[in-house]
C-alpha cells in the first residue's frame, strides 16, 4: 500500500480531467472546421456549448489544484506535475477559445455563400489537432521525446500559415466586390487562429518537458529570427502583389489603347 | 449505553455549549461542534487552546482528572453522555481512544487485540476478531506469523497500528485519536494517515493534531481552536477542511494556517 494512496488518487483525478478537457478541445476544433466547410450555423453554435464545458472544466481543475496545494504539501515531481497541469489548463482553455473563434466567423462568411474555403485551413487545423493530441499523449505518458517532436512541428504550421496568409491576401486584393472583402478577411483571421492553436500546442509540450525534467525553458527559442524572416517575407509578397497589380493595370491600359 | 433515537442521525456526536474548568481555570468555553458520521474531523490550534481537552470530553476521559469540571452537553445518539445514568465505561467502549504514544500492553500481539473483547465478555470467535481487527488496522500481513510475539517487539508505527487494532476489536462507533503520529517517523505517519482514511468508511474519527498539514491531508472537517486574552480556549472556526485551508472565513484562522501566529 502506498502511504499516499488518496493523494495519488487526487493527482490522477487532475490528470484525467485535464485529458478529458483536451479531448473536448480537439472535438471543438473538429466541429468548428466541419461547420466552416459546410457553412453550417447550427453546428457552429454547438462549438459555443462545447466551449462552455471546457471553461467549466478549467475552473474544476483550478479548484482541484488549489486543494492539492493547500492540503497535500506536494513536493518535487508532484509539485511540478500540479504546476504544469495548471499552466496547461489555462492553455487548453485558450485553445478552446481559438476553436470558438473559428465558429464565430461562420455567420460573416455566410454572407458570401459561394466563398471558397481555402483547403490549407483544413490542413492547418489537422496539424494543430494532431499536435494537441500528441502533446497530451506526452503528458499522460510523461514522454519528453514525444513532447519535443510536437514542438518541432510548429514550424510546419507557421510555414503553412504564411502561404495561406498570402493566398488569402491575394484573393482579397483581386476581388472587385468590396462586400466580399469582409468574408475573405474572416478566412485570414481563421488562419491566424489556427496558427495560434498550434503555438499553444507547443506551449503544452514545453510544460510536459518541465513536468518531467524540471527544465524551465522555451523549446522554440529563435523567435526573433522567425519574426524578422516572416516580416521580410511579407514585405516581399506585398511588393510582388503591387508589381502584379501595376502590370495588370498597364496591360489593361495598353489593351484599351489598341 | 443504550442507543437512543436521534433527531440528527447524520451526526456521530455533538458538543453543545461545552465548557471545561480545571479548578478555577476556565480551560474551554462555549464549544458547539457537530461531528459528522463516517468522516474524519481534525481539531487543530496552538498549544493550550483546549483541543485535547475537548477530545477527552467526547469519551469522558476528563473524569479521570479530579479537578476537571464539565458544563454543557455532549450528545451521543441523542443522549448526553454526562447524564448521571450513563456509565462512563460503556461510553469508552463505544467511543475508543488512540493515544499520542503507542501504548501496547506487555503481552503478545494476539492478547493486545483480544484483551478488550475478553473483558467485555465477547462470546464469538476470538481468532476471527483478532484477524479482522488487525486487518482493519492494516497490520495483519506484517504480524500474522508472529501473533505470539510481544507487542513491544514491533516498530513504533506498527505498535500504533496495534493500538488501533485494539481499539477496533471492541467495535466502537467513534475513534478518538490524540496526536496519533507525533511519535512516529514521516513514512510511518503517512501510513497511519492512509489507514485513517480507510477506517473512516466504517468509523467516525476525531483527531487532535498539532501538525496542521496532517489535518489538511486527511480530514474532511477541521475545527480550529485558539485562546482569548484570559488563555481560555474556544472554537474560532469549524468548516469542511477544503474550505478552511483554502478560503477560511476568519482572519485569525488564516493567520494561524499561514504561519503568522501560534
Amino acid at each position: 500500500m502506498s502511504p499516499r494512496k488518496s493523494f495519488e488518487q487526487r493527482l490522477e483525478q487532475l490528470r484525467s480531467t485535464l485529458i478529458a478537457m483536451s479531448e473536448l478541445v480537439e472535438q471543438e476544433l473538429s466541429v468548428a472546421m466541419d461547420a466552416l466547410e459546410r457553412k453550417d450555423v447550427e453546428l457552429a453554435q454547438e462549438v459555443f456549448a462545447m466551449d462552455e464545458r471546457v471553461n467549466k472544466l478549467r475552473y474544476d481543475n483550478e479548484r482541484t489544484a488549489l486543494l492539492l496545494i493547500s492540503t497535500q504539501q506536494p513536493m518535487a515531481r508532484d509539485a511540478r506535475f500540479i504546476l504544469a497541469s495548471l499552466f496547461m489548463n489555462v492553455i487548453l482553455e485558450r485553445m478552446g477559445d481559438k476553436a470558438k473563434s473559428v465558429a464565430k466567423a461562420i455567420p460573416y462568411i455566410l454572407q458570401r455563400p459561394n466563398l471558397t474555403i481555402s483547403p490549407e485551413l483544413r490542413q492547418m487545423a489537422e496539424m494543430g489537432h494532431e499536435m494537441l493530441h500528441d502533446a497530451m499523449q506526452a503528458y499522460a505518458a510523461e514522454d519528453v521525446t514525444l513532447a519535443l517532436q510536437v514542438a518541432a512541428r510548429d514550424d510546419d504550421v507557421d510555414q503553412l500559415y504564411g502561404e495561406t496568409f498570402f493566398s488569402v491576401l491575394a484573393r482579397m486584393a483581386k476581388t472587385k466586390k468590396p462586400d466580399k472583402v469582409e468574408a475573405i478577411y474572416e478566412l485570414m483571421r481563421i488562419a491566424r487562429d489556427l496558427e495560434r492553436f498550434a503555438d499553444y500546442a507547443t506551449d503544452l509540450a514545453e510544460r510536459v518537458d518541465f513536468m518531467v525534467t524540471g527544465q524551465l525553458a522555451e523549446v522554440n527559442v529563435d523567435e526573433w529570427e522567425e519574426v524578422r524572416a516572416s516580416a521580410e517575407e511579407e514585405r516581399a509578397a506585398l511588393a510582388a502583389l503591387k508589381a502584379a497589380r501595376k502590370a495588370q493595370k498597364a496591360e489593361a491600359e495598353s489593351t484599351s489603347d489598341t | 449505553m443504550a442507543d437512543q433515537s436521534s433527531s440528527n442521525g447524520h451526526y456521530a456526536i455533538e458538543a453543545k455549549n461545552l465548557n471545561v474548568f480545571y479548578g478555577d481555570f476556565h480551560a474551554v468555553k462555549d464549544v458547539n461542534l457537530t461531528v459528522e458520521k463516517n468522516k474524519i474531523t481534525a481539531l487543530i490550534g496552538p498549544s493550550g487552546c483546549g483541543k485535547s481537552t475537548v477530545l477527552r470530553c467526547f469519551n469522558r476521559m476528563n473524569d479521570l482528572i479530579p479537578v476537571a469540571r464539565i458544563q454543557g452537553d455532549v450528545l451521543f445518539h441523542g443522549k448526553n453522555i454526562y447524564d448521571p445514568d450513563v456509565d462512563p465505561v460503556q461510553v469508552r467502549r463505544r467511543i475508543g481512544m488512540v493515544f499520542q504514544k503507542p501504548n501496547p500492553f506487555p503481552k503478545s500481539i494476539y492478547d493486545n487485540v483480544a484483551w478488550g473483547a475478553k473483558i467485555n465478555g465477547f462470546k464469538g470467535d476470538l481468532d476471527e476478531l483478532v484477524r479482522t481487527s488487525l486487518e482493519g488496522a492494516a497490520l495483519w500481513d506484517e504480524v500474522k506469523d508472529k501473533l505470539d510475539a510481544n507487542g513491544y517487539s514491533l516498530s513504533g508505527g506498527q505498535q500504533q497500528r496495534l493500538c488501533i487494532a485494539r481499539a477496533l476489536a471492541v467495535r466502537p462507533d467513534i475513534i478518538l485519536m490524540d496526536e496519533p503520529t507525533s511519535a512516529l517517523d514521516p513514512i510511518a505517519s503517512l501510513r497511519i494517515e492512509e489507514l485513517m482514511i480507510q477506517l473512516a468508511e466504517q468509523y467516525t474519527i476525531i483527531v487532535v493534531t498539532h501538525n496542521m498539514q496532517q489535518a489538511a491531508r486527511v480530514s474532511d472537517y477541521t475545527a480550529f481552536f485558539t485562546v482569548d486574552e484570559g488563555r481560555t480556549g474556544y472554537l474560532e472556526e469549524f468548516a469542511p477542511t477544503e474550505e478552511l485551508f483554502t478560503t477560511p472565513r476568519s482572519r485569525i484562522t488564516e493567520d494561524y494556517i499561514t504561519g503568522r501566529f501560534g
